[in-house]
C-alpha cells in the first residue's frame, strides 16, 4: 500500500508582515502524482521551499520521509525550481556529473540523457541549448540521483506545446515507474492529465484536497441563466449556490450542482423563460475559486478547513 | 581525466618555473645567456685584505651584486663575466655607520663621499623620514647614505632641542609619556632620544625632563618595541637614564670621572654608549678641523657647506680646554669596563662635519685605546647589532654591498683609514660630484679695484628674512641719516630664524659677480641685538649655502673686518649677496647699519 | 577514480572550466597584475623590484579571490545556480573548496608570473626555498580575500555586489601600500595601512623574500583575525540567505 511521504500540520510561514502560508495542512502518499495549484503568491514556492529545507520552520510541523527535511531528506529528492541558473558554460554531460556526484545512487547516464529527451546534446553547453533543452536538462538533474520524491515548480511554463507535451511523457513515465511527483503549476490541463491528487493552494491557505473530480465538485462550476421576476433572497442562502445576479430582469447563478437550483426555479416561478444552464471548464473554476473577492463569505472555505 | 591532468600539469610547470626562478648563487652553475638577461654584472674584489665586521682576512676575494655580497673568501671561484677589481695592497671594510648626525639638506650625499653609508639620526624634522625608511629598503643605485632616525627628540617645554626654532613636541609628565612615543610612532622614529640636559656642564641653567618622566617614556617605548636613547652631559643625567633602563647614551659625560659601581651598573644594564668624541673635541677645544681638511684624499671630498660646518666653532670652547684630558680617561674607562662603544660624530655641529667627522672620531677612539679592529667595529658592527640593522656593517654574503676601498692596511697603519679608494652603495661606486672649485668666472673682475662703500648703492639693499626658507619672521629697512634702519620681529617656524637686509652683487638679485680683488669687508652696526649674522651668498648654485658668520653686539658696534681670504666655502668669482641679519631669540629688534665697505688689501 | 566523482572535485573541475572557458574574464585578471609590475615594478620605480615583486603578487592574488568569490557567488545568487544546488544534496562546503582551489590556482600563476618577471627582467635573487615561501604565504593568503568577497557576495545584492567589490579592491590595495610603498605615504594614512589584511600579507611576503624585516607574528595574527571576522560574515550572509526570498 502506498504510504505517506510527505505530511504537514499547522504550517505557516511568515516573509516579515506577509503570510505566505496559513495553517497548512497536507500529506502526500508515494507513488502518486500530486498537482499543487494556485495562482503566483500563493504559497506553493514557499512550501517547496520548506521541504527543501531552505528555510527553518517557524510554526507548526513538517515531516518527509518521517523525518525533518535537511542533507539526508535532499538525497532522496530531486528538484526542479521555477528560478533556477546553472553555471551555463558547462555542457550537458558535465553538469549531469557534477549533480551525479551528490547523491548516493545515481541513475545511469545514457538512460537519463534518453528519458529527458537530450541525446546528441551531451557535449552542448548549457548557454547553447534551447528554452525547452534546457527545461529537460534540468528536469533530468532532479532525477540523476533517482529521487524518491520528485519536486517540479512550474516545470512547463515558457515552453512551447511540443516541449510541453515531451516532459508531460516523462513526468507520466516516472509516474508508471511508482515514482512519487510533486507537481506545482498553474495550468489545470496540466494538473488533470498528470495528477492523481490536486491541492489548490490559495493566498497561503489549502482550498480544496482530493481528485480532479473531487475539485470539479466543490468548484461552482455550474452557471445558470433565466428570465424571471421572482426574489433572488431564497436562492442565495441555497446550499449549492455560491452567487447570484439579477439586473434587466435576468438572474445569473453561480453553483456547484445545478439540479436543485433548476427545480427550486421552476418551483418559485414556473413562466421562467431563457434558461440556460452552462458547466464551466475546470480552469475557470478554478479562476473563480481563486480570485473570488476574499471580503465575501465564501462557503467553500469552510468546506475546505 | 583530462582536466586533473591539465590542472596537475599547471601545476607542475610552475613548481619548475619556481624551481628554476634565478638564486644568489645562480650567476656561477647558471648558463650566461640568463645572467646577461637579468641581474647585474657581478663585481670582484680579488687578493684583497677584508674586514668583514668581526674578523680580518688578509687575503681574500668578495663578490658582490644587485646590491648585495653574493660572495666572500679565500678561494671562491670568481664569475666569467664580473668586473674584476684588483684589492692587492688594499683593504675592504663595510661602509661606516655614524651613529650620531642630524641629517638635512645635503647630510646624506656629504657622508657618503666619506664611506659612511648609514646614518643614524637623533633629531631632525619628521617630514624627512617617510623618504629615508623608503630609500634605505631600497637596493638601488644611490647617491646618499641610508638614514634612521629618531625623529622629534623628547625634551621638555623650553629644554633643549626647543633653542632652534624648529616646533618641537614637548612634554612635561610621565603620564604624558605613551602619548608623546605613540605620536612619534605616527611620524615614523625608528627610536626615540630623550634629552637630560639641565645646562650645568655648559655653566647654563636649562629645563630639563624629570627622572620620572624619562622611565616613562623609556618604559613607553620599550612597550612599543622601540629603542630609547638618552642625551646626556653629566654623570647626574647618566645616572637618571641608567635607572630609567635606556638602551644607550648618545654622548659622552665628562663633568667628572666616572665612578665604578656606575660602570658596573652599566655593563649589567647592556647600556651601550656613543662618545660622540669629535663633537666633544670641538666644543673642548681640540677640534681636527684643520688637520682634517688638509689632508689631500680628504679635502677633495668635502663640499662647501662641509667645510663651512667643520671651521665654525662652539663659542668659549677654548675655556674647557683644560677637561679635555677627562673626556678621554672617561671614554677609555668605559672602554675598559667593556660597555659597548659606538662611533658618532654629532655632525654637522660646529667642527664637525657629515662623513669626515668619522675619520677623527676613529682617531678620538683610538686614541682613547680602542684597537684599529676595535674603532672600525665600533663604527660598523656593534651598531649594526646594538640598533638591529640586518644585513649592515658586515661583508659577509647576504650583507648590503655597502663598503669602503682603503690603500694600505688600516690594521697596521691607522692613518689608511683617510686613504679612502672607492666608496660602494648598494653595489655601486658613488662618483665624487662636488661643486668644480671655482676655475671659470661668469663675468670678468672689475677693471679698476676701488674700496666700495655698500650703503651707497642704496637701491642694492633688500630686505630678506627666513620666509625664504619657510620661517615667519618680517621686516623692513629705511635709510637715513646714520645709515640703514631695519626694523621687524623674528617669529619662530624654522630652525634658525633671521631677518635683515641683504647687499645684492648685481642688478639682478642674487646673479653672481665677480668680485676677485677685494680681501677684506668691513661692517659695523649698532642697535639693542645681542647677536647678528652675517651671510655671504656665493657659489655656482644661488642656493648653495652661505658663508655664516656671527658676532656680538659690542663686536658689531666698535666694527668688524673680515679676511675674505680666510673664509673657507666663498667663491669671490662668484659672490652673490652680502646680508646682515638680526640672529637671536623671537621677538622684535631694530638696528642700523652704519658702515658696509668691501676693501683691498692695500687699504688700511 | 572514487575522488573523481567527489563533489569536490567536480565543483574544482567547474570552476577551472570555468576560467578555461572565461577568457575574456580570466585573461584581465591574471594580467592586470603582470602588467602593472613590469610597468611600475620594473620600468618606472627603478631599484624596488624586490619590494614591488611582494606588494603587486599580493595585490593580483587579493584581485583574484575577490573576483572569483565576490563576483561569482553574486552572479550565481542572481541566475539561481546557488538556489538549485542548495535545494539538491551538493555539499556546500564543496562548493566553497572548489571555488578557492580555482582561486588558489589563480593566485600561484600570478605570483609564478611576477616572479618570472622580477627574476630575468627586475634582477631579484632569492633562494628557491624564499621563491617557493613567497608562493605559499600569497596562495594561503587568499584565504581572507576569498572569505571577503564570499561575505560580500552573500550580504549585497546580486547587482551591487561586482560593482561594491571594484569599488572596495583598488582603494583596498593602493591604501595598503600595494602600489606605492605604504613608507611614502604621510603618517596617517601609514597608520591606516597598518590595520588593513592586505598590508599584511604584503608584510608576510616582504619578509619571507628579506625585503624588509618585520613582526611576521603580528601580521599573521591581523590576517587570522580578519579571517575569523570575515568567516563570521560569511556565515551571517549565508543565514540571510534563508531568511530572505529569493
Amino acid at each position: 500500500m502506498s504510504k505517506t511521504l510527505f505530511e504537514c500540520k499547522q504550517l505557516s510561514h511568515r516573509y516579515g508582515k506577509t503570510l505566505a502560508l496559513d495553517t497548512v495542512e497536507l500529506s502526500l502518499q508515494s507513488g502518486q502524482v500530486t498537482a499543487l495549484l494556485g495562482p503566483n503568491g500563493a504559497g506553493k514556492t514557499t512550501l517547496i521551499h520548506l521541504m527543501l529545507g531552505l528555510f527553518p520552520i517557524q510554526q507548526g510541523e513538517l515531516s518527509l520521509f518521517g523525518t525533518r527535511p535537511g542533507q539526508l531528506t535532499r538525497q532522496r529528492i530531486g528538484a526542479m525550481l521555477q528560478i533556477s541558473g546553472v553555471q551555463d558554460n558547462l555542457t550537458v554531460i558535465e553538469l549531469i556529473d557534477l549533480f551525479g556526484s551528490f547523491y548516493p545512487q545515481r541513475a545511469d547516464t545514457d538512460q537519463l540523457i534518453d528519458e529527458a529527451g537530450l541525446d546528441g546534446l551531451e557535449q552542448r553547453q548549457f548557454q547553447r541549448l534551447s528554452g525547452g533543452q534546457q527545461q529537460r536538462l534540468l528536469y533530468a538533474l532532479a532525477v540523476v540521483g533517482q529521487p524518491d520524491l520528485l519536486i517540479l515548480d512550474e516545470p512547463t511554463t515558457g515552453l512551447d506545446p511540443s516541449a510541453r507535451r515531451k516532459l508531460w511523457r516523462a513526468i507520466e513515465q516516472r509516474r508508471q515507474h511508482g515514482g512519487s511527483v510533486l507537481l506545482c503549476t498553474h495550468y489545470m490541463d496540466e494538473a488533470e492529465q498528470l495528477a492523481d491528487q490536486i491541492v489548490v493552494l490559495d493566498q497561503g491557505r489549502v482550498r480544496i484536497q482530493g481528485t480532479a473530480d473531487d475539485v470539479r465538485a466543490q468548484v461552482p462550476n455550474q452557471q445558470i441563466r433565466c428570465r424571471s421576476s421572482q426574489s433572488i433572497d431564497p436562492i442565495e442562502s441555497m446550499e449549492t449556490v455560491l452567487q447570484v445576479q439579477q439586473h434587466d430582469g435576468m438572474i445569473e447563478i453561480l453553483a456547484t450542482r445545478a439540479e436543485p437550483v433548476v427545480r427550486h426555479l421552476f418551483a418559485q416561478d414556473p413562466d421562467l423563460t431563457a434558461l440556460e444552464v452552462q458547466r464551466t471548464t475546470l480552469e475557470s473554476a478554478f479562476l473563480a475559486l481563486t480570485e473570488a473577492d476574499s471580503n465575501r463569505s465564501n462557503p467553500l472555505d469552510q468546506e475546505a478547513a | 581525466m583530462k582536466h586533473l591532468m591539465s590542472i596537475a600539469g599547471l601545476v607542475a610547470v610552475m613548481i619548475v618555473i619556481i624551481l628554476i626562478l634565478p638564486t644568489p648563487g645562480s650567476q656561477s652553475g647558471a648558463p650566461s645567456s640568463e645572467n646577461q638577461s637579468g641581474g647585474e654584472t657581478p663585481t670582484a674584489f680579488i687578493d684583497v685584505r677584508v674586514f668583514d665586521g668581526h674578523q680580518v682576512y688578509d687575503s681574500a676575494s668578495l663578490i658582490i651584486q644587485d646590491g648585495r655580497v653574493i660572495d666572500l673568501g679565500a678561494d671562491i671561484p670568481i664569475p666569467d663575466d664580473a668586473d674584476v677589481i684588483d684589492g692587492q695592497g688594499k683593504t675592504l671594510i663595510p661602509g661606516l655607520i655614524d651613529s650620531h648626525v642630524h641629517a638635512w639638506g645635503a647630510a646624506r650625499a656629504d657622508a657618503l663621499r666619506f664611506g659612511v653609508t648609514t646614518m643614524l639620526d637623533m633629531f631632525t624634522s619628521p617630514q624627512l623620514l617617510s623618504e629615508a625608511r623608503t630609500q634605505r629598503e631600497s637596493l638601488a643605485p644611490t647617491e646618499q647614505a641610508d638614514l634612521y632616525s629618531a625623529g622629534n627628540l623628547a625634551t621638555v617645554e623650553g629644554g633643549h632641542g626647543t633653542q632652534f626654532g624648529l616646533p618641537v613636541p614637548t612634554l612635561n609628565q610621565p603620564d604624558e609619556a605613551e602619548r608623546w612615543v605613540a605620536d612619534r610612532i605616527d611620524e615614523g622614529s625608528d627610536y626615540i632620544k630623550i634629552v637630560i640636559e639641565d645646562g650645568s656642564d655648559w655653566g647654563r641653567t636649562m629645563a630639563t625632563l624629570d627622572a620620572a618622566t624619562v622611565a616613562a617614556l623609556t618604559d613607553a617605548a620599550h612597550a612599543q618595541e622601540l629603542m630609547a636613547v638618552a642625551h646626556v652631559s653629566d654623570l647626574e643625567g647618566a645616572e637618571i637614564a641608567l635607572q630609567a633602563g635606556v638602551d644607550g647614551l648618545v654622548h659622552l659625560f665628562a663633568d667628572q670621572p666616572i665612578p665604578a659601581d656606575w660602570l658596573e651598573r652599566a655593563v649589567e644594564a647592556g647600556l651601550f654608549v656613543v662618545p660622540t668624541a669629535t663633537v666633544l673635541a670641538g666644543a673642548y677645544g681640540q677640534s681636527g678641523a684643520n688637520q682634517l681638511m688638509q689632508h689631500p684624499e680628504l679635502s677633495s671630498r668635502l663640499s662647501t657647506g662641509q667645510k663651512q660646518s667643520l671651521t665654525a666653532s662652539f663659542p668659549g670652547n677654548d675655556l674647557r680646554k683644560a677637561r679635555w684630558s677627562l673626556v678621554l680617561d672617561n671614554l677609555a674607562a668605559l672602554h675598559e669596563a667593556g660597555i659597548k662603544i659606538l662611533a658618532g660624530s654629532d655632525a654637522p655641529n660646529p667642527s664637525t662635519a657629515h662623513g669626515i667627522s668619522m675619520q677623527h672620531e676613529l682617531k678620538l677612539l683610538m686614541t682613547a685605546g680602542l684597537s684599529p679592529i676595535e674603532a672600525l667595529a665600533s663604527a660598523t658592527s656593534v651598531p649594526a647589532n646594538a640598533f638591529g640593522l640586518q644585513h649592515r656593517g658586515c661583508l659577509r654574503p647576504g650583507c648590503r654591498a655597502d663598503l669602503v676601498l682603503l690603500s694600505g692596511n688600516p690594521f697596521a697603519n691607522p692613518e689608511a683609514f683617510a686613504n679612502i679608494a672607492g666608496v660602494w652603495k648598494n653595489g655601486h661606486a658613488v662618483e665624487i660630484t662636488l661643486e668644480p672649485q671655482p676655475a671659470a668666472v661668469t663675468s670678468p673682475p672689475p677693471e679698476n679695484i676701488e674700496p666700495r662703500d655698500l650703503l651707497t648703492d642704496t637701491n642694492r639693499w633688500m630686505v630678506s628674512t627666513d620666509q625664504f626658507m619657510g620661517g615667519n619672521s618680517v621686516a623692513e629697512q629705511t635709510w637715513d641719516d646714520q645709515g640703514l634702519r631695519i626694523r621687524g620681529e623674528l617669529r619662530n617656524g624654522t630652525a634658525f630664524p633671521y631677518a635683515g637686509s641683504m647687499w645684492m652683487t648685481s642688478d639682478t638679485p642674487m646673479q653672481a659677480a665677480n668680485l676677485t680683488g677685494y680681501t677684506e669687508m668691513t661692517l659695523q652696526v649698532s642697535g639693542q641685538q645681542a647677536r647678528y649674522r652675517v651671510m655671504l651668498f656665493s657659489g655656482k648654485q644661488a642656493n648653495s649655502m652661505p658663508v655664516m658668520r656671527d658676532f656680538s653686539a659690542e663686536q658689531m658696534a666698535e666694527g668688524v673686518t673680515l679676511n675674505l681670504g680666510e673664509l673657507a666655502g666663498l667663491d669671490m668669482s662668484r659672490l652673490r649677496a652680502i646680508g646682515i641679519f638680526a640672529a637671536d631669540q623671537s621677538g622684535a629688534f631694530e638696528f642700523i647699519v652704519e658702515q658696509a665697505r668691501l676693501d683691498l688689501e692695500a687699504s688700511e | 577514480m572514487n575522488t573523481l566523482t567527489s563533489p569536490g572535485w567536480q565543483f574544482l573541475k567547474c570552476q577551472w572550466l570555468n576560467l578555461v572557458r572565461q577568457p575574456a574574464y580570466t585573461l584581465p585578471t591574471l594580467l592586470f597584475p603582470v602588467i602593472f609590475y613590469a610597468f611600475f615594478g620594473l620600468l618606472m620605480i627603478p631599484g624596488l623590484s624586490l619590494w614591488l615583486l611582494c606588494t603587486y603578487s599580493t595585490f593580483g592574488i587579493m584581485g583574484a579571490a575577490l573576483f572569483s568569490f565576490g563576483v561569482s557567488i553574486a552572479v550565481e545568487r542572481g541566475q539561481g545556480w546557488l538556489l538549485l544546488l542548495r535545494a539538491s544534496p551538493a555539499p556546500i562546503a564543496g562548493l566553497v573548496i572548489g571555488k578557492a582551489a580555482a582561486a588558489m590556482l589563480f593566485a600561484l600563476v600570478i605570483v609564478v608570473s611576477i616572479s618570472v618577471l622580477a627574476g630575468w627582467f627586475g634582477g631579484v635573487r632569492l633562494e628557491t626555498s624564499q621563491w617557493a615561501g613567497l608562493v605559499m604565504v600569497q596562495m594561503i593568503g587568499t584565504i581572507p580575500f576569498c572569505l571577503l568577497g564570499l561575505s560580500l557576495g552573500l550580504l549585497l545584492s546580486p547587482n551591487a555586489a561586482p560593482a561594491v567589490i571594484n569599488i572596495i579592491y583598488l582603494p583596498l590595495a593602493f591604501l595598503s601600500g600595494l602600489w606605492v610603498p605604504a613608507t611614502q605615504f604621510p603618517p596617517f594614512l601609514q597608520s591606516l595601512a597598518t590595520w588593513l589584511p592586505p598590508y599584511h600579507l604584503a608584510e608576510l611576503a616582504l619578509n619571507i623574500t628579506g625585503a624588509k624585516t618585520s613582526d611576521w607574528m603580528v601580521s599573521v595574527l591581523i590576517l587570522v583575525i580578519y579571517t575569523i571576522i570575515f568567516a563570521a560574515l560569511t556565515a551571517l550572509g549565508w543565514k540571510r540567505l534563508d531568511g530572505s526570498r529569493s
